[in-house]
């Protein structure tokens, strides 16, 4: 297998006045050609920072103080000017969360596709740029005419379909996508998922998808890496995960998650709140909340070790 | 709310509003006073000489009378007649001053606009120590007086350079406009009316003139533009959908006039209703500084001549101008934005 | 839950001297605006000269070590007309904001307070006024009742008053529904120490707004006021009056007259407008 991106050793920092803020704290992780990687997490857990580390779109305050993010080998985090702009949206696209705020509300669908298109493709006038548009929104199942539209226009839904079809609309080898069904509600996002995995096989992508949400990463990913408090603590392939979680705090967002066909299973919540990120507990980050917690947990942070069955875990217990 | 409904209401609002504005003045210049004849004249003048002036201004009816001659007037165009001796009408006069006035205003808020949003994007695009000294610039223009500002362009451009005319609209007889199909056009716009009639020559002569003068009105109304410029690209910059833009890897130049500025500037619309106000006032002070014959440099001349109907006509006169130009600018924001249309 | 005091002294406190961002424009400002005020105060003392005495030094002399700022064209010297300058513009511009301050909140406070019809005929009323030219109004009662500080004051007030009651009615229509003005209300307070106990106080930061820009605006149009002849008598010492005469005497080159009363009236005008903006900034962050 072929890694399309690597991270290594990655820290980023939000400095506030208040003070420093570690929001993600060294991290490493591959992701392989044509996967689909889930990155689960609470909020605050970093991960759509790594998102934007991905993209290169840090802003101030937040800065990368260690590590490196290699796409094909090239390092993101050092690139300038054109070329990181040609790498975002043709090598690399993003979905966002909210459909509702991520197009211009100025601008016409159509002008969203012509100037994303002949930005990147010097190649291309205009009006190939359109044949590119329709053929997109067709894709996404919208009808061309549509492209006449402003934003508002459209339903969540629907917009979100116009993001996908944007993002899918210079052929990219990778997709980001950042809860892209949050904001959606639960038949809208069932249909946003299934036309998500259709165009990855379509398009032959690679997909990395960020949510808080267990039940979309089940159906979704090949492998999961569940985020605490800035670092990867587990990382497995999902049936594994989903059938024996290791971490205490993937077993507690597993446990929380309601099932339909079993009521009888007591819904549990992980106790206690995700850390003050400027003031992260020493030794395991996890541990005042982990109900499994011993001496070690409070003093030596367990690192992301391969364990013996081929499973990656940061924690004592193994 | 439609977009009809809201202009509907907006206009119905206006016109208590109007007569809200003209009650007042006609309360400060009739009411407390008593006779503003008895103001014209020194306190020995002859009473007879007085009694006639009374008389024929109609200042000797009941005020309730009074006020509604003065209502009534206005809706026959009517702003009254001059203290000054002979009793003409105010309005033609102020008619054929409004022109200049116009002129100026125009081409001030042109420069406002342009130094504004273009200051106002550059400091956000560069940020830093850039943005920091434009921000400042955005502070010192607003305070500075603009009869400061046309005094220090004065000697620059006038007395130390000689490359521009510090004072009046036009050296010579002012252009005449055009005859089409046998209408008389002629806009009182010495800039328009000259290239109307293609008389080039006239146009540099007209347009030399009116440099100094909007830069200096200009300069003093743009730092109002650069601070609302700034606020609402920087508010626009954080928006989810210019991070989106920038995901894309779209241009800077795109996200940045594309996306941040095309949604800034809408509010910046409403400025120019905010900001006409202190255009007016400060139209009168630059007037006055260039000697440019306006309105400004009018309602100075007749406060000099204790001409107190000819001040109320003209301050009546803009207290309508910039009524209507408040209700069109806002009539103007909601058809602009896209959200409202719909 | 965590009780907000009020306390005047902490506010002002945290103001200057407080950590934050503005803070930089609001401690220029009020030290400008402190050196100017305590200029005016202490002139008669540290005016090297009487500023109104002509021929003191040859007329329109640049300047030099025994006149600084250089004198005008009677001979006077302008470093003590400067120092004596800004007594009467400051003075009218105080009383100005002084007068809408103590007419447009109270108003304000009230009207929006009843709320119903009462408000709503206030209102338009204020619209109707706010979008008018401070200047030419104040040229249409000064030409009438003749120029005094009192009447000047009045004059520029008159506009400025809207600008007050808008922003508290904002501020008292969001604030009035809020926990402790409910609890005011049952615990049988009457209607005007609600207002002036609990909303007055949480909208003092806004009203500190709307009265530095009055401030700056006020200066402005006294200046222009004298500029346009409206002024005071022309043999006061006042930076506007000299920024008005000293322009008759550019032609003969004498830059300094119109240099040092032009600046002194930015600087007044600029003091103020530096603690609006460092208040602003500090109210919403979008725009630091």
């Amino acid at each position: 297998m072929e890694t399309i991106l690597s991270i290594r050793n990655l820290s980023v920092s939000y400095y506030t006045d208040e003070g420093e803020a570690r929001a993600i704290r060294n991290l490493s992780l591959d992701v392989e050609k044509g996967e689909t990687l889930g990155i689960v997490g609470e909020s605050g857990s970093g991960k759509s920072t790594l998102a934007l580390a991905i993209m290169g779109l840090l802003q101030p305050p937040a800065r990368v103080k260690t590590g490196s993010i290699y796409y094909k080998g090239r390092n993101i985090l050092s690139m300038q000017g054109e070329e990181i702009r040609k790498l975002r949206g043709k090598e690399i696209a993003m979905i966002f969360q909210d459909p509702m705020t991520s197009l211009n509300p100025v601008k016409k669908i159509r002008d969203h596709f012509i100037e994303y298109i002949t930005e990147h493709m010097e190649n291309i006038d205009e009006h190939k740029a359109l044949e590119i548009a329709r053929k997109m929104m067709k894709s996404v199942g919208i009808s061309e005419e549509r492209l006449d539209d402003y934003p508002h226009q459209f339903s969540g839904g629907m917009r979100q379909r116009v993001m996908i079809a944007l993002a899918l609309a210079l052929n990219p080898n990778l997709i980001l996508a950042d809860e892209p069904t949050t904001a959606l509600d639960v038949l809208v996002e069932a249909q946003i998922l299934e036309l998500v995995k259709r165009l990855k096989n379509e398009f032959s992508l690679t997909l990395i998808l960020i949510t808080h949400n267990m039940g979309v990463v089940a159906e979704m990913a090949d492998r999961v890496a569940v985020m605490y408090c800035g670092r990867i603590v587990e990382l497995s392939k999902t049936e594994e995960l989903y059938k024996n979680p290791k971490h205490p705090y993937t077993k507690g967002l597993i446990e929380s998650i309601p099932l339909l066909y079993n009521r009888s299973r007591k819904l549990v919540s992980i106790p206690g709140h995700p850390p003050d990120l400027r003031n992260i507990p020493s030794g395991c980050s996890f541990h005042p909340r982990c109900p499994y917690a011993f001496d070690k947990c409070m003093n030596v942070e367990p690192e992301l070790e391969k364990k013996e069955d081929g499973r990656y875990v940061a924690c004592h217990l193994y | 709310m439609g977009l009809r409904e809201y202009i509907l209401t907006r206009v119905i609002l206006t016109i208590p509003m109007v007569f809200i504005l003209l009650s007042i003045v006609f309360f400060v210049m009739r009411i407390l006073p008593g006779n503003p004849v008895l103001l014209r004249f020194e306190k020995n003048a002859d009473p007879q000489l007085i009694a006639s002036y009374t008389h024929k201004l109609g200042l000797d009816k009941p005020l309730y009378i009074q006020y509604i001659d003065y209502i009534n007037d206005l809706f026959h165009g009517n702003l009254g007649l001059s203290m000054s001796g002979d009793f003409s009408p105010v309005a033609p006069e102020i008619m054929s001053r409004f022109p200049a006035t116009l002129e100026l205003a125009i081409y001030s808020t042109l420069v406002a606009i342009l130094l504004g949003i273009g200051l106002g994007v550059l400091g956000v695009a560069k940020r830093g120590k850039v943005d920091s000294a434009i921000k400042l610039y955005g502070i010192i223009s607003y305070a500075t007086p603009v009869f400061f500002v046309g005094m220090v362009l004065q000697i620059v451009f006038g007395v130390f350079l000689h490359v521009l005319p510090v004072y009046g609209r036009y050296d010579g007889t002012p252009p005449s406009g055009i005859t089409v199909a046998g209408i008389h056009i002629q806009t009182g716009l010495y800039t328009l009316d000259s290239l109307l009639s293609g008389n080039f020559q006239a146009f540099l002569n007209s347009a030399s003139h009116i440099v100094l003068p909007s830069i200096a009105l200009g300069v003093v109304i743009s730092g109002v533009f650069v601070r609302i410029t700034r606020a609402n690209m920087l508010e626009t910059i954080r928006a989810d959908f210019v991070i989106a833009a920038r995901a894309r890897g779209l241009k800077e130049r795109t996200v940045l006039l594309g996306y941040a500025l095309k949604n800034a500037i809408l509010p910046v619309v409403t400025v120019i209703g905010l900001q006409f106000a202190i255009l007016v006032s400060g139209a009168v002070l630059t007037e006055t500084e260039f000697s440019i014959q306006g309105l400004g440099l009018y309602l100075v001349d007749r406060v000099y001549f204790r001409d107190y109907t000819a001040v109320q006509g003209t301050v009546v006169f803009l207290a309508i101008i910039i009524t209507t130009v408040s209700l069109l600018i806002d009539i103007m924001y909601a058809y602009l934005d896209p959200r409202v249309r719909l | 839950m965590k009780r907000e005091y009020f306390s005047p002294s902490r506010f002002i406190f945290y103001s200057i001297l407080g950590r934050g961002y503005g803070r930089a424009f609001i401690v220029a400002g009020f030290s400008i605006i402190a050196f100017l005020s305590t200029m005016s105060i202490i002139a008669p003392f540290i005016s090297p000269h009487d500023p109104t005495k002509i021929g003191i030094g040859p007329s329109n002399s640049p300047p030099s070590p025994s006149f600084p700022f250089g004198t005008d064209q009677y001979g006077r010297d302008m470093l003590s007309r400067i120092i004596w300058g800004g007594r009467f513009i400051l003075l009218v511009a105080f009383t100005a904001v002084l007068i809408c301050a103590s007419i447009g909140v109270p108003i304000g406070l009230l009207s929006s307070y009843i709320g119903g019809n009462l408000d709503r005929s206030v209102s338009l009323i204020m619209d109707s006024v706010y979008s008018f030219p401070s200047l030419i109004l104040a040229v249409m009662i000064i030409s009438i009742y003749g120029t005094s500080v009192i009447n000047e004051a009045l004059a520029i007030a008159v506009v400025y008053i809207p600008s007050y009651f808008r922003v508290v009615r904002s501020q008292v229509l969001s604030i009035k529904e809020l926990q402790y003005v409910e609890a005011a209300k049952c615990s049988g307070a009457n209607t005007l120490s609600i207002l002036f106990k609990h909303i007055l106080p949480s909208i003092i930061s806004s009203i500190i707004v709307v009265a530095t820009v009055n401030f700056a605006d006020s200066i402005l149009t006294t200046a222009g006021l004298d500029f346009i002849g409206l002024g005071l008598p022309v043999n006061l010492p006042d930076w506007g009056i000299d920024l008005t005469y000293g322009r008759f005497e550019l032609a003969s080159g004498s830059w300094w007259v119109i240099l040092s009363s032009g600046t002194m009236i930015l600087l007044a005008a600029l003091g103020f407008s530096l603690i609006s903006e460092g208040y602003a900034e500090r109210q919403n962050p979008k725009i630091r």
